[in-house]
């Protein structure tokens, strides 16, 4: 049987991440203003949720496309499973899923609403092997609550201080919008109040329950400003992530453009891709686009020969500045942001621009530049 | 779950040149992704 330890064995110097966004039940015991999901997904009790043995299958499955493109094309993985949900806390098996994922040789991270976990489950995680959980928080109490409901801060904080006393690598994960961007110097406080190791963000997408909250998507001038700070805080002992794609903006800009070979920057069609409770395959867990389902479609056909993979590699597909844009390679924007804005506005197009690319502000001026 | 079919012919064709152009940027220059 094929291992995971055969991808390293490929010894190659080409290295890349390669992660499954696995959404294991659509069930959540929160409804936050702010969730890409649509209710009627949330508020499904189960239904047609992949079994156990579908997942190990699944799972294997993976395993092997990994272990034979590390063969075939000589690219090192680092591969990794990021268990979620709705609250992933709400699958009773949830345990046995990590184990057997464990088993197979995935690195584990588990993305959280926090409120479902104590001592004892962090403890159970920790010894499971699980590398780091990510639990969501919108700013300080009064925020929060206004954000995922009443009392939820106090869960979630008592979630993720058990956590980080657990000695697990916990992520406070704020979703940044108008409701919460002037509360990020709170954030940090609670952060280091709660002993947890990071803080990372990322942006409101208008989809799900999210569209209500259009109003409150950040213009790009102020996700710059927020980029700029929060990238370069010094704050010891806690660091600062993110996986936007236009972070990638921040900082000295490149000599020449990168060429039309998506290798950075938005994961999907490049680095990841995700499973939604029923097994239906999509680019990206933001990006509502089926391509596929894993009990029926092979991963490495969906891979090859989804069209829609096709036009998020393709760079000619893309419409607006992102596709003249010289970081094309490293960034593109976030294509769900992309789909959910212009969704919103009557034409969905996951290959428009992104709409808060700050790219243009980006000037001799700037601090960092 | 059924047993599913090996990749082959033009699919093949398409994996190869996808990881083929993706593993020489990476020996070019490190990739972060997004992982959210």
């Amino acid at each position: 049987m094929k291992q995971l330890k055969e991808l390293k064995a490929a010894r190659a110097a080409a290295r890349s991440d390669f992660f499954i966004q696995w959404h294991l039940t659509g069930k959540c015991n929160l409804r936050c203003r702010h969730c890409y999901q649509s209710g009627k997904i949330s508020s499904q009790p189960g239904a047609d949720e992949l079994s156990l043995p579908e997942i190990r299958k699944a799972a294997e499955e993976t395993r092997d496309a990994l272990a034979d493109w590390a063969k075939t094309y000589g690219i090192e993985f680092s591969p990794s499973f990021n268990l979620t949900g709705g609250e992933p806390f709400l699958r009773g098996d949830l345990f046995y899923i990590i184990s057997e994922l464990k088993d197979l040789g995935f690195e584990i991270n588990l993305l959280t609403n926090g409120t479902l976990v104590n001592r004892e489950k962090a403890e159970r995680l920790r010894s499971l092997g699980v590398k780091a959980v990510q639990v969501s928080l919108e700013g300080p109490e009064e925020i929060h609550d206004r954000i995922r409901g009443k009392g939820s801060f106090a869960e979630a904080a008592r979630g993720a201080r058990s956590l980080a006393e657990a000695g697990l690598k916990c992520t406070l994960n704020i979703t940044l919008s108008k409701l919460n961007a002037a509360y990020m110097a709170d954030i940090i406080a609670i952060a280091k109040g709660l002993g947890v190791a990071r803080v990372g963000f990322s942006r409101l997408v208008p989809a799900g329950r999210g569209l209500s909250l259009m109003a409150e998507m950040l213009a790009p001038e102020e996700i710059k400003v927020l980029y700029e700070m929060l990238l370069n805080l010094d704050a010891p002992g806690l660091e600062v992530i993110t996986g936007d794609p236009l972070s990638s903006l921040i900082g000295p800009g490149e000599d020449s453009d990168l060429g039309c070979t998506a290798f950075g920057g938005c994961a999907a069609g490049v680095s990841g891709l995700t499973f939604l409770p029923d097994g239906t395959i999509t680019p990206c867990r933001r990006l509502h686009i089926p391509i596929g389902n894993i009990r029926t479609d092979s991963i490495r056909e969906v891979w090859a020969t989804s069209a829609v993979l096709d036009s998020l590699r393709d760079r000619k597909s893309y419409a607006g500045k992102c596709a003249g844009c010289e970081r094309w390679a490293l960034c593109r924007g976030c294509r769900a942001i992309a789909y959910a804005y212009t969704a919103a506005k009557g034409k969905p197009d996951f290959l428009a621009e992104d709409p808060q690319c700050f790219s243009h502000l980006n000037s001799k001026s700037s601090l960092f530049n | 779950m059924k047993a599913k079919k090996a990749l082959t012919g033009k699919a093949l064709e398409k994996e190869a040149i996808f990881w083929s152009g993706l593993k020489k940027m990476l020996e070019r220059i490190p990739a972060r992704s997004c992982r959210k």
